[in-house]
């Protein structure tokens, strides 16, 4: 029984890790933190599968933890950066990061979307990125689908307003 | 990608960026032992952060706040009542002497009840209290919070 569980495990992780992995990677600085998230999501569902009632896709409870987890990070993250000052060094890694491709292009949306609030950036994220429909996104965040239409509008406005001043496009 | 969503950027710069370059890469092989370090770490006991209930509601508990509100809340209207007799009785110049009088708490009688007040709580672990404030947080929660701080 347990051995059955585990196999459903490993496939549920293998199905979902790379398309979790983004959501998350695009919301904190760098691979290690996506990975120390990445596990406490995984040991999460792992822990709660049982209790996963089918009242929503599985994917969007995935999403949900994931955001969750995300969230709590960085909120971890923002106190730690009031005594240790990281703000600098967080944008130089989003720089050197290794595992992204080069380009100028890249690192200017990169920049214009880390300056985005929390929320926004979120539903950007899904929205663009992700491609998620916004009744699905509303699952996720628990917010209105109206508000989140609103939200991903600002933060294109923003985007392109910032992309404009680096002049590229 | 989605028509809705092509419309959304129509004419926007983020209309003809290439998503692809938008990848993140991770480390080789990253993928090939995530679900068993997961698994390995989820079934490991000592990595099972115990959610200490500080309060244990229940419906009783509510009864019997709901009494001792009601008795506290008859005693002090009791007392207010019969204070007002009191101190009809007493003169002016008792009551400055009194309030006058050196009341002798010192920081560290209030530090020491302090303390004792506490000791209750001293024996759970900050992961612990971190994890109850993670289960008991809700997103929307967190949003305001970081929103707020930004």
């Amino acid at each position: 029984m347990e051995g059955d569980m585990n196999k459903g495990m490993k496939l549920l992780i293998i199905t979902h890790q790379s398309s979790l992995y983004q959501h998350i990677r695009r919301m904190v600085s760098n691979h290690a933190d996506a990975d120390d998230v990445m596990q406490n999501v995984l040991v999460k569902v792992y822990r709660a599968i049982e209790k996963f009632e089918s009242k929503s896709k599985l994917s969007t409870w995935l999403y949900r933890i994931a955001t969750n987890e995300t969230l709590t990070f960085l909120k971890k993250e923002k106190e730690r950066m009031k005594t240790t000052s990281r703000n600098d060094t967080q944008l130089i890694e989003l720089k050197a990061d290794s595992y992204i491709e080069e380009g100028r292009i890249i690192m200017v949306l990169e920049k214009a979307i880390s300056l985005l609030p929390e929320k926004q950036k979120l539903v950007f994220n899904m929205r663009y990125f992700d491609e998620m429909s916004y009744n699905e996104i509303s699952s996720v965040l628990q917010l209105t689908t109206g508000g989140l239409k609103a939200s991903f509008h600002h933060a294109v406005k923003k985007i392109e307003a910032f992309i404009k001043e680096n002049e590229i496009g | 990608m989605k028509i809705e969503l092509k419309k959304e950027i129509r004419g926007t710069c983020l209309e003809n960026i290439d998503k692809t370059f938008f990848e993140y890469k991770v480390p080789e092989g990253y993928f090939d032992n995530l679900s068993q370090r997961a698994l390995a770490e989820a079934e490991n006991p000592s990595n099972v952060n115990k959610v200490v209930r500080l309060i244990r509601y229940s419906s009783w508990m509510g009864i019997t706040a709901a009494v001792v509100f009601l008795i506290a809340s008859l005693c002090y209207f009791n007392i207010q009542i019969s204070s007002e007799n009191i101190f009809e009785n007493i003169s002016g110049e008792e009551i400055m002497e009194y309030a006058s009088m050196e009341i002798s708490l010192t920081d560290l009688d209030m530090a020491m009840l302090l303390e004792e007040e506490l000791s209750g709580f001293v024996n759970i672990s900050s992961e612990a209290i971190d994890q109850y404030i993670d289960d008991h947080t809700d997103l929307i929660e967190l949003e305001k919070i970081l929103e707020f701080q930004e």
